[in-house]
């Protein structure tokens, strides 16, 4: 039994114009202690996979249609409200993006960080929680973490309100953190930092973590194995070294084409033609096959399924044709 | 913050003084000759002349201007002609019993659409959306006085369940003064009885001057409410753990009270007009109805006296909102 | 592939695609809420009433005022739907004839208002500067004092009656439109495509006519279609008082002040056109919320 499983899972969201199947038969294992990335363009529907962990997806346009989500055993779409509290911020811990609007903006930042700590940890009195926020941000290297509690989101940097949203996400003492396109709105010189943070807590605290980004640089920054997303299925999981040298999935290829390389001044990266799909009218077979080079009548009439025996798993059918 | 304060403090002075222009402007755009109303429908021309140096009204407009600022700084705004009384006096008497009115009506607005329009908005449904909507709408919509007629006939006169106007029985006594409000007063001082009396003269009165606000506020605290819950700083709460209950009452609440606050300030300076209409349905002794009963009479004086007084009472309640909305979001503050 | 000959309309209707499209767009979404089409089936009704009115009342010559005593105080029956006056005039018959009243008391409040707060909240909100101090100033210190407040002030100083009545609104509802143009023209000066154009030299004319002045017709009209309703009730709120319409001109602030000295017994007398009042307000409002929800439409919604 994996830490995290997600079985065939398909969700839609029902919109003004009709049906998007956003995700489309996931199938992942994560084991406890993994760094797992997952990467896509905007749109392959990685963060809803990563919000559907923990119910975050509103429910109304969103419908699950079938499949499981299990956590260490437990069904989590079919959890009661009081465990699914639980679980959020208390097992499974979720850094978001856009640390400008997850933060409440009238509230100062020891006051959210408190009613993080309240719903976990009831039993403390109002000075041990301060003196936990102070640690949590301790924790997150931010300096005079006193003085802090009593600032409000707006007049912290971007890089600093960034460590808050880790640290309220670690507030519950979660064991696995999720971080959702974490340096995606920072600039570059702090990107680094907050992801040497991320990987050095995750060292320290022994986390189990799954590091979303549409950035194959900052995925392979830090983690050990990777899954490509596309248009709402997983095409390839590996090994981190193995997916950059030895790329299995024509789309896995197009992206790691499409990033620029410093060591070749002058090389102009290549993109993929196309653009993804719409997930109202989805393609037939393989969601990738209008934009692959390698396309065959295969690819337009049936779905590929995730296989690999050793370890890389690649969803294509024409995955044994040499490059 | 202080400076914030100060700086809105100015203003409010800046437009107090226009106020004060206003009125003068429209006291003597009137094509009726104070002097001869003042003087009444017997007097002779001399008569009339006589009063019209008295009270200035020879003097070249800009000095009559100075004087009237000199008047009102010294808080005299003249006298009643219907009543013989200094209108300041009148006022006195007047204004506790219109506040009573609106203190009740805007804290039943509050009270109940606050709360409703939470619960509206954690429960949603596109019917309810409409349904709301025209509630919302047809509070604003519905004339304070037709309303309150068809209220006044059908509890007080059909079913005589509560009084059909005045403030007090004939037969009750009047409570010792503290805040010279019936009510408030009863209540301080214990007296249960009055207290009873009181209460059943002015929930009619005071239900029918909530209408308009409860149904804005329902509304716009429902509208934020949904906005704000679908933010993402709602959705990290929900992700960490936060409980439902505090997410909602505590996180979302506080966001969505700035326009609810907005929305309560405007349809405060409403309220103040609709008493006007209400109070004369009751027989309430406010400024409503003494200056609808001067504006009736030509009696100039103590229409504009009121309506100083509640302009400056709008004008304050403007400032309170405001310091509010800078206590409340942290970010207009360094604005 | 051949030239297919257009027709006039044919090539009308091609010029014109994007706007034809933008336009079904509005009306789609417009008939999806039912609050706004209660709203415009409301005001409809008001709007017929006001053109034909005096064609499809049940008893033409009470419209014109004829007495008969026998028939005073009757209460509402199959033969008077609304029952009768002191006058013995049918009321459903004074009420639609009020319609017309409302209409222009309302046209006039509201377009005055308009005609003069416009202007001045473009130029406010424009130019900036000392123009825009001075004149948010002013707007505020009209704003200052609760409009019915003010127009009773104004009614009183200048006399009661329906024009008087009209004007003191009048001068009470301009500013709002200030305040709104003012803000709308705000946010429209710093966009791209008005920048754009003074940087080749438009002149200010031709930029307030061609991108501010446009743009600022979805809230206007908004504003404009709940202020007809809002300014009605405030006219009637005015004759209900006695500083308005006078009694026996068919408006039904009046009406209703008239009726309330027959209160209780005679109950109707100020019912009806109170309900009269409360629709068309209703109607108003509704049609502008829906228009405005059409024109901008919120996530939230």
């Amino acid at each position: 039994m994996s830490m995290i499983e997600i079985e065939n899972f398909r969700l839609a969201f029902d919109g003004f114009e009709g049906r998007a199947h956003v995700l489309d038969g996931i199938d992942i294992r994560i084991e406890a202690g993994e760094s797992v990335g997952i990467v896509g363009e905007s749109g392959c529907g990685k963060s809803v996979l990563a919000r559907s962990l923990l119910r975050l997806n509103p429910s109304p346009p969103a419908r699950v249609v079938s499949g499981a989500i299990r956590f260490e055993g437990q069904d989590v779409l079919a959890m009661d409200r009081a465990a699914l509290r639980r679980l959020r911020g208390g097992t499974i811990g979720m850094v978001f993006q856009d640390p400008v609007t997850y933060l409440n903006p009238v509230f100062t930042i020891g006051r959210q960080m408190e009613e993080v700590l309240r719903a976990h940890e009831p039993q403390l009195s109002r000075a041990a929680r301060r003196d936990r926020c102070v640690e949590l941000l301790e924790a997150v290297r931010l300096p005079q973490a006193g003085a802090l509690l009593g600032r409000y989101p707006h007049e912290l940097s971007g890089g600093m309100r960034q460590r808050v949203l880790i640290a309220e996400a670690l507030a519950g003492k979660p064991r696995v953190l999720i971080a959702d396109e974490p340096t995606t709105a920072l600039d570059v010189t702090i990107q680094r930092q907050v992801l040497e943070l991320i990987a050095d807590l995750v060292e320290r605290l022994g986390l189990t973590l799954v590091l979303i980004s549409h950035d194959l640089g900052v995925i392979g920054a830090v983690c050990r194995r990777i899954l490509v997303m596309y248009a709402g299925h997983v095409v390839e999981d590996a090994p981190a070294e193995e997916l950059f040298r030895a790329p299995r999935h024509p789309y896995t290829r197009g992206l790691l084409a499409a990033m620029p390389d410093l060591r070749r001044p002058g090389h102009m990266p290549s993109g993929i033609p196309g653009s993804i799909p719409d997930l109202r009218t989805p393609p037939t077979g393989c969601r990738f096959h209008p934009r692959c080079m390698m396309a065959e009548a295969v690819c337009r009439a049936t779905k590929p399924v995730l296989l690999g025996g050793d370890g890389h798993a690649v969803a294509c059918h024409m995955a044994h044709v040499p490059a | 913050m202080l400076r914030y304060l100060a700086r809105r403090c100015a203003y409010v002075g800046l437009m107090l003084a226009g106020l004060v222009v206003i009125t003068f402007v429209i006291a003597n755009v009137t094509p009726a000759d104070p002097a001869a109303l003042a003087a009444g429908p017997d007097a002779t021309p001399d008569m009339v002349a006589t009063l019209r140096r008295e009270y200035g009204l020879d003097r070249p407009l800009p000095e009559q201007f100075i004087r009237y600022v000199r008047d009102v700084a010294q808080g005299n705004l003249g006298r009643s002609i219907q009543s013989g009384n200094a209108v300041t006096d009148d006022l006195r008497r007047y204004v506790p019993a219109t506040m009573q009115l609106v203190i009740l009506a805007m804290g039943f607005a509050c009270a109940v659409g606050i709360p409703l329009g939470m619960l509206a908005a954690v429960r949603r449904q596109s019917w309810l959306d409409h349904a709301i909507r025209v509630v919302a709408v047809s509070g604003v919509a519905m004339p304070a006085f037709w309303i309150a007629l068809l209220l006044q006939l059908v509890v007080a006169v059909w079913w005589g369940w509560l009084p059909t106007g005045g403030i007090l029985s004939i037969s009750a006594d009047s409570p010792p003064t503290i805040t010279g409000m019936v009510l408030f007063d009863a209540l301080l001082a214990g007296d249960w009885p009055v207290f009873g009396d009181a209460a059943a003269h002015a929930v009619l009165p005071a239900f029918v001057l909530s209408l308009p606000c409860l149904a804005s506020v329902l509304r716009v605290n429902r509208t934020e409410m949904i906005e704000v819950l679908g933010s993402d700083h709602v959705t990290a709460a929900r992700a960490h753990g936060v409980a439902p209950g505090r997410v909602v009452g505590l996180l979302a609440l506080k966001n969505a009270m700035l326009p609810t606050l907005a929305m309560i300030g405007l349809r405060f300076g409403w309220m103040l007009g609709s008493t006007v209409l209400v109070e004369t349905v009751f027989d309430w002794p406010g400024i409503g109805l003494y200056a609808v009963n001067s504006a009736i009479a030509s009696d100039f004086k103590p229409v504009m006296g009121v309506t100083l007084v509640i302009g400056v009472i709008f004008m304050l309640s403007n400032l309170l909102v405001d310091l509010a909305y800078g206590w409340l979001d942290p970010r207009t503050r360094s604005a | 592939m051949s030239e297919i000959a257009l027709t006039r309309v044919g090539r009308l209707r091609q010029e014109h695609a994007g706007g034809l499209r933008q336009a079904r767009f509005f009306a789609w979404t417009f008939a999806r809420s039912p609050s706004a089409l209660l709203g415009l089936a409301l005001v409809t009704v008001f709007l017929v009433l006001t053109l034909i009115g005096p064609w499809i009342v049940p008893y033409p010559e009470h419209a014109r005022g004829a007495v008969d005593l026998a028939n005073r105080l009757q209460p509402p029956s199959a033969r008077y739907w609304f029952g009768t006056d002191e006058m013995g005039n049918d009321i459903l018959t004074r009420v639609i004839i009020g319609t017309r009243t409302s209409f222009w008391i309302g046209l006039t409040i509201t377009g005055l208002a308009a005609v003069v707060g416009v202007p001045l909240g473009v130029a406010s909100g424009y130019f900036g500067g000392r123009i825009r101090s001075v004149i948010m100033r002013v707007t505020d210190v009209f704003l200052a004092v609760p409009g019915l407040v003010l127009a009773l002030a104004i009614v009183a100083a200048l006399g009661p009656g329906i024009l008087h009545g009209v004007l003191a609104l009048a001068i009470v509802w301009w500013p709002g439109y200030v305040r709104l143009i003012e803000a709308k023209a705000l946010t429209l000066r710093s966009e791209a495509y008005v920048e754009a154009a003074r940087t080749m030299g438009a002149s200010h004319t031709r930029i307030l006519f061609r991108h501010i002045l446009p743009n600022c017709m979805g809230p206007l009209v908004v504003k404009a279609s709940m202020d007809m309703g809002m300014a009605i009730l405030a006219a009637a709120s005015l004759g209900f008082i006695g500083l308005g319409a006078k009694p026996p001109a068919p408006e039904w602030g009046a009406m209703i002040a008239t009726g309330r000295t027959y209160m209780p017994d005679w109950w109707w007398y100020s019912a009806f056109p109170g309900f009269c009042i409360f629709l068309t307000v209703l109607g108003f409002n509704l049609f502008g919320d829906g228009l405005r929800d059409t024109l901008d439409p919120r996530s939230s919604r």
